[in-house]
């Protein structure tokens, strides 16, 4: 099933975030969608906190992946790969292979930011989160199949 | 004589380094020579392969002096791209296994805090600010080796805001010089942008950089406004770095300042934050120094090597690597 909402603040679009968080276990992957500014980061920091991260998330644009290791105390998982293609707008097969071989282990949770730049490779049970801007507050938060996750679905 | 290696991102650099003196720093920048026009960087960093024996001799060459003349190797294990810590890893431990040479891992970022010492003295404590794509840091410098973070940016690296509103702008990958460029003929209060208010010593960019984007999506920028654009961004941008940073030399006293890192290049960041520091002495490297540089490894190499502090050739790679936030 295909849910949308509508999130009319920072705040809001950051509790809908810890819930997604709290709802993730290992191996899951959780692709974004949407342009600069839609608040992606906003939304993986907020779905960090849900898994018991509350600090060191941020932007991976740079490095393009960021590793976090979860608390033991939450055994959703072990860690969370933090991946951005913001810098890589037209990966090679050789890049691409690469991130496939992350996704392929499933020994963590991922967290794809401009996750467009390597759609065809997601596998079918990804966890894809569209985000737009409708305006200066305002973000339409699409999220698909999120059915086996009954806490928010 | 020390062997310096950085293949942390994506420029491939190797320098030679005897007694604190850089005899040569050679940097291949992968997006210089991207035929893409942008940037491709690899996880894999098939152009770290590929450049990291010509880059080496060539610093061998500049400096006059072959392999066997080189005593010590140092190569960054951190932070940075996974793939291509693994290429200057795997070549610097090799050079050391095969010249049975004392190797040591540094950190990208002490390296950077190393770019400050070259050719000069300076007295601790200070306080640096790492400012770059990929970093955002605030750190006491207590003495030599003694570091503590004390404040970094909770979203974007500043010069990551200035790359991406440098696309907003329609510059292409990074822009982020292109916008220092264009600012130059803008007004800096032609637009009102916020600066992030945060508790503590923190940095936060996201902020700044959806505003920039709402002012572009509510009146897409003629030819004209965009120095306006670009100068009133750079200003807020210059206000985020250097209140923090003055905020924590007034709160511990230390009148010393460093900044490093690639946005240290930045002449209006240099201009604002002596113009505001008074009584502060403030430190900053030769541009060449700023950017991702073997130089600065060879600098952090020499200083462990010479305190007896080796790595094992066991020693992994690591991509998250931070300094210290409590004191050592």
């Amino acid at each position: 099933m295909v849910k949308s909402t509508l999130s009319h603040s920072e705040e809001e679009t950051r509790a809908f975030g810890r819930e997604i968080g709290k709802s993730l276990s290992n191996g899951d992957i959780v692709a974004l969608f949407g342009e600069l500014g839609a608040g992606k980061t906003v939304l993986v920091k907020a779905i960090c906190e849900g898994l018991g991260i509350v600090e060191g998330v941020k932007s991976p644009s740079f490095t393009i992946i960021r590793e976090y290791i979860l608390p033991k105390s939450r055994q959703a998982a072990n860690k969370v790969y933090h991946i951005d293609l913001y810098r890589v707008a037209d990966p090679s097969a050789i890049f691409v292979r690469e991130v496939y071989e992350y996704l392929r282990e499933r020994n963590a949770i991922y967290m794809i930011e401009w996750a467009d730049r390597i759609e065809h490779i997601l596998p079918p049970d990804t966890i894809k989160i569209y985000m737009k801007i409708i305006d200066e507050t305002v973000r339409e938060i699409t999220i698909n199949h999120l059915n086996h996750h009954p806490s928010i679905s | 004589m020390v062997l310096g290696i950085d293949t942390s991102c994506d420029d491939t650099s190797a320098s030679v380094m005897e007694s604190g003196r850089v005899l040569s720093n050679v940097v291949f920048s992968q997006i210089e020579h991207s035929k893409y026009g942008g940037v491709v960087p690899e996880l894999a960093s098939r152009d770290h392969i590929r450049n990291i024996l010509p880059v080496t001799r060539e610093a061998l060459r500049e400096a006059v002096v072959s392999l066997k003349d080189i005593d010590g190797i140092g190569v960054t294990y951190g932070p940075g791209l996974v793939g291509s810590l693994l290429i200057g890893m795997s070549f610097a431990k090799s050079v050391s296994l095969a010249l049975e040479i004392p190797f040591v891992g540094v950190n990208h970022l002490e390296a950077h805090i190393f770019s400050l010492f070259m050719g000069r003295k300076i007295n601790f404590p200070l306080i640096v600010l790492i400012v770059s794509g990929g970093h955002t840091e605030l750190v006491l410098v207590e003495g030599e080796g003694e570091y503590r973070v004390l404040g970094s940016t909770l979203d974007d690296a500043c010069g990551e805001a200035f790359d991406k509103v440098a696309g907003m702008l329609g510059f292409p990958y990074p822009g982020g010089g292109e916008v220092e460029k264009i600012a130059e003929k803008g007004e800096r209060d032609a637009i009102d942008f916020p600066r992030a208010k945060l508790k503590g010593y923190d940095f936060s960019f996201s902020g700044l950089k959806t505003a920039v984007l709402y002012h572009i999506r509510k009146k897409p920028p003629s030819e004209k406004d965009i120095p306006d654009i670009a100068a009133s961004f750079q200003e807020a941008c210059v206000d985020s770095l250097v209140f923090p940073t003055l905020a924590l030399s007034d709160r511990l006293n230390i009148r010393t300042i460093g900044v490093c890192g690639g946005v240290a290049r930045n002449k209006r960041l240099r201009k604002k934050l002596n113009e505001r520091a008074k009584g502060c002495k403030t430190f900053f490297p030769p541009p060449q120094f700023c950017m991702d540089n073997g130089a600065m490894v060879a600098g952090c190499a020499e200083f462990h090597l010479e305190r007896g502090e080796f790595s094992p050739l066991t020693l992994k790679v690591n991509p998250s690597l931070t300094l210290p936030t409590q004191s050592p």
